[in-house]
């Protein structure tokens, strides 16, 4: 059975992106979100297998959306999406209770390489 | 299903990624773009070999990454990138994006062993609607890009700043030949005046484009496309074919009928640098000149200065054999650099023209003021006629009149016109013959040519010994008003500007008698060499006007000695000016015109007793006479045998 991921980011390029590459190696993408408040609200609505989530975002960020997530769904997977810098946020996503990070632009092999991972 | 891979090199997206999120995009989403060449990459590979231009290419990738880290960042190809933005950013975000690249860039992070000047030329796209196509977008980018490469590199232009003017350009050039083929473009004439006499001095060609729709367009907006992509040349050529036409049709604005057929009116052309490069550009147009039977003389060159900022040898040499030709050459917008000093050194110039905005700047400060002035003493002393270029309103007019400069262009005069309507307003302001109508006196009241007759009005005419042998005297007895005066007819003053001259010898100081009278419709002219406190004055009156008394103030002529009086009046610039032995000595502005005189009396007026003393020399121009030639009109008649007045000039 395809695995679902909900994918969380304000820039359309990034979606559209990731999607494609899920799409083409099996992956179903269960809903998109544009920040993190959406992200949070989706999640409750789908609840999908992994949740791919951007770190800056307007509304809610990344890092308050995985606790938020993780609060509702301690068993949540999230791995995040980070540009180039952001380090230390990246960290505090990792303490958090994200799985794993990749960081932009995204390769399609490694991008498939973390969410074979954690999913499968 | 393999998806598309990311650029090789540098991990960053492709062209092909770009273009598939972009056909998958909403029309309405909003979308920035910024695209980014790296100046001089080529040189790097050239210099340093393939892998360093690599090395250089990641390291630049790596900036880009850090400075627009909510972008998505793609590699175009070769040195080209674009980042992309979504959503609300503002213009001054982008910018600072921009700066913040440029500086890194600058700064060689991450490539600093290479010691080539590396920069990036950036272009932005602001606010793209995405319903543009891709292949717009590029395109409109790229125009960004080249403008910024084009105005020094290591710069970024924000495309929506330069739309416009991009548009503009692109439609200018894809019909420029057309437009010629079709005769849009069109030839005006702007007169330059002499400053003081208000007669033309030179025309000067200005071109329109005027097109279909209706649009016209000054040289200001075509020209420097033109001589960017060097459609100039043609269009310089096509413009002197349509100035021989010109001349030929028109020649008598601009040479006299005469045996001495003197030039009176040039016409000033702008001829393009690239002209100048060509060394046989000088035979080719002296060729197409003989073909019409136009002499060179007649025909002005205009270079702007900007031209030698790029000048060659080549150029001075072609200037110099345009001069041998026997064509005038000017430079125009001296002011913009002083490059102008060396220009001035090495080339003998016939004219320079000051820039019009330039000096309405500097006329505003005193210090402004006083560095236009010294630039005209300048062209005096070189002998270098300087003419104000651009001047619309009376007081800059005067002011520069004042300071020496000869000749003054303008809405002040006349705007360009179209031929016909040209040469309609100057034939009334050509010098064409002498304009002089002389009384000897010499025991008849008949003038020189026999044209006008004066007739006494009083008891016993009475001829006496004139200012030299060549010219006799009235003797007037003094009277009641109107009492033993000379009539002439008004004829003697048929222009609204004039000059009068006479020798008088008062006998008696009357005070507000008149030596000389005119009765206009509207008022009167009258010369009192009496008018109380030491002073003479030329009185111009309104009738119109209660306070209408405009008067020109000098010193009085004193009794028993010869003074030599000028006075002249312009009606275009409403000033007038008296001269007491040859010499400048009053001057009154804001004069209004009077037309049409009707009566002309010697030697009194109206009003007052009659004037007591003598009258020679009378001289009459119908038009005005410079300060120079007044004072040549004064060593005239001291040269002449026999001469009894002052050869001194009063003053000294």
């Amino acid at each position: 059975m395809a695995k679902n991921i909900l994918i969380v980011d304000d820039a359309a390029f990034m979606r559209m992106m990731i999607k494609d590459i899920l799409t083409k190696n099996g992956y179903n993408i269960a809903a998109e979100a544009e920040n993190g408040k959406i992200a949070v609200d989706k999640y409750n609505e789908v609840k999908p297998d992994l949740v791919l989530m951007d770190i800056t975002m307007p509304e809610m960020d990344g890092i308050q959306a995985l606790k938020a997530i993780k609060g509702n769904d301690p068993n949540a997977t999230v791995i995040m999406c980070s540009a180039m810098g952001q380090q230390a946020m990246v960290i505090e996503a990792i303490q958090s209770g994200a799985r794993d990070f990749i960081v932009k632009p995204f390769q399609a092999e490694r991008v498939l390489e973390a969410v074979k991972k954690v999913v499968g | 299903m393999i998806p598309i891979t990311n650029d090789y090199l540098t991990g960053l997206y492709t062209r092909q990624q770009m273009y598939m999120f972009y056909e998958k995009i909403s029309p309405n989403h909003k979308l920035h773009f910024m695209f980014m060449d790296v100046d001089n990459f080529k040189t790097v590979n050239d210099v340093y070999g393939h892998n360093t231009g690599d090395l250089l290419l990641k390291a630049v990738a790596k900036i880009l990454l850090e400075c627009a880290p909510d972008s998505q960042v793609v590699r175009l190809g070769g040195d080209e990138f674009v980042l992309v933005f979504e959503g609300n950013c503002t213009r001054e975000y982008l910018c600072g994006i921009a700066d913040s690249i440029q500086e890194k860039i600058r700064a060689k992070e991450g490539f600093s062993q290479i010691s080539t000047h590396i920069s990036a030329s950036i272009g932005i796209l602001y606010d793209e609607n995405s319903s543009s196509t891709m292949d717009e977008i590029l395109l409109k980018s790229d125009m960004a890009m080249y403008h910024a490469k084009n105005h020094g590199k290591g710069r970024y232009v924000v495309f929506n700043d330069i739309a416009d003017d991009v548009f503009r350009e692109i439609d200018m050039e894809k019909h420029q030949q057309e437009a010629l083929e079709n005769g849009e473009f069109k030839i005006y004439y702007l007169p330059i005046m002499r400053a003081q006499t208000s007669l033309i001095y030179l025309s000067q060609v200005r071109l329109f484009w005027e097109s279909g729709d209706g649009s016209k367009k000054p040289q200001s907006e075509f020209l420097p496309l033109f001589e960017k992509n060097g459609f100039v040349r043609q269009l310089n050529m096509w413009v002197f074919h349509q100035i021989c036409h010109h001349l030929q049709e028109n020649k008598k604005y601009f040479q006299t009928q005469d045996d001495e057929q003197k030039i009176i009116n040039q016409i000033s052309v702008r001829i393009s640098r690239l002209l100048l490069q060509d060394m046989d550009f000088p035979d080719r147009l002296k060729a197409m000149l003989d073909e019409h039977c136009i002499c060179p003389r007649l025909i002005e060159l205009e270079i702007n200065e900007t031209a030698f900022e790029r000048g060659s040898d080549i150029m001075y040499k072609t200037i110099q054999k345009l001069k041998n030709i026997g064509f005038a050459v000017s430079i125009v917008n001296l002011g913009t650099d002083f490059s102008s000093i060396r220009i001035l050194d090495k080339l003998l110039l016939d004219t320079i023209k000051f820039d019009a905005e330039y000096l309405n700047n500097a006329l505003k400060a005193a210090r402004g003021k006083q560095i236009v002035k010294t630039l005209l003493a300048l062209g005096r002393e070189l002998n270098i006629q300087v003419v104000a270029d651009g001047i619309s309103n009376k007081d800059d007019a005067r002011y520069l009149t004042g300071c020496g400069c000869n000749a003054i262009s303008g809405d002040y005069y006349s705007p360009p016109l179209p031929p016909d309507k040209y040469f309609d307003y100057i034939k009334d302001k050509i010098k064409t013959g002498a304009g002089e109508t002389s009384f000897r006196f010499q025991n008849n009241l008949y003038s020189d040519d026999k044209k006008l007759e004066g007739k006494y009005i009083g008891d016993k005419l009475e001829f006496a010994e004139g200012i030299s042998k060549n010219w006799g005297a009235i003797y007037f007895p003094g009277g009641n008003n109107a009492e033993n005066v000379i009539e002439i007819p008004s004829s003697l003053l048929p222009e609204e500007s004039y000059t009068i001259c006479m020798w008088l010898k008062p006998i008696e100081a009357n005070f507000w008698s008149s030596a000389f009278f005119g009765r206009y419709f509207g008022g009167f002219i009258s010369f009192v060499p009496h008018a109380g406190g030491g002073n003479a004055i030329f009185r111009i009156s309104e009738d119109a006007n209660v306070m209408g008394f405009h008067d020109v103030i000098t010193r009085q002529a004193l009794c028993d000695r010869w003074t030599f009086i000028c006075v002249s009046y312009n009606s275009i610039s409403q000033t007038s000016c008296t001269y007491i032995n040859g010499k400048k000595s009053g001057f009154q502005v804001d004069i209004p015109v009077l037309p049409a005189c009707k009566q002309i009396m010697l030697g009194g007026d109206i009003f007052q007793p009659s004037y007591h003393g003598y009258i020679s020399g009378l001289k009459c121009f119908d038009h005005v006479k410079s300060d120079s030639e007044i004072w040549e009109i004064y060593q005239q008649f001291c040269s002449e045998e026999g001469f009894v007045g002052e050869a001194e000039g009063f003053w000294e």
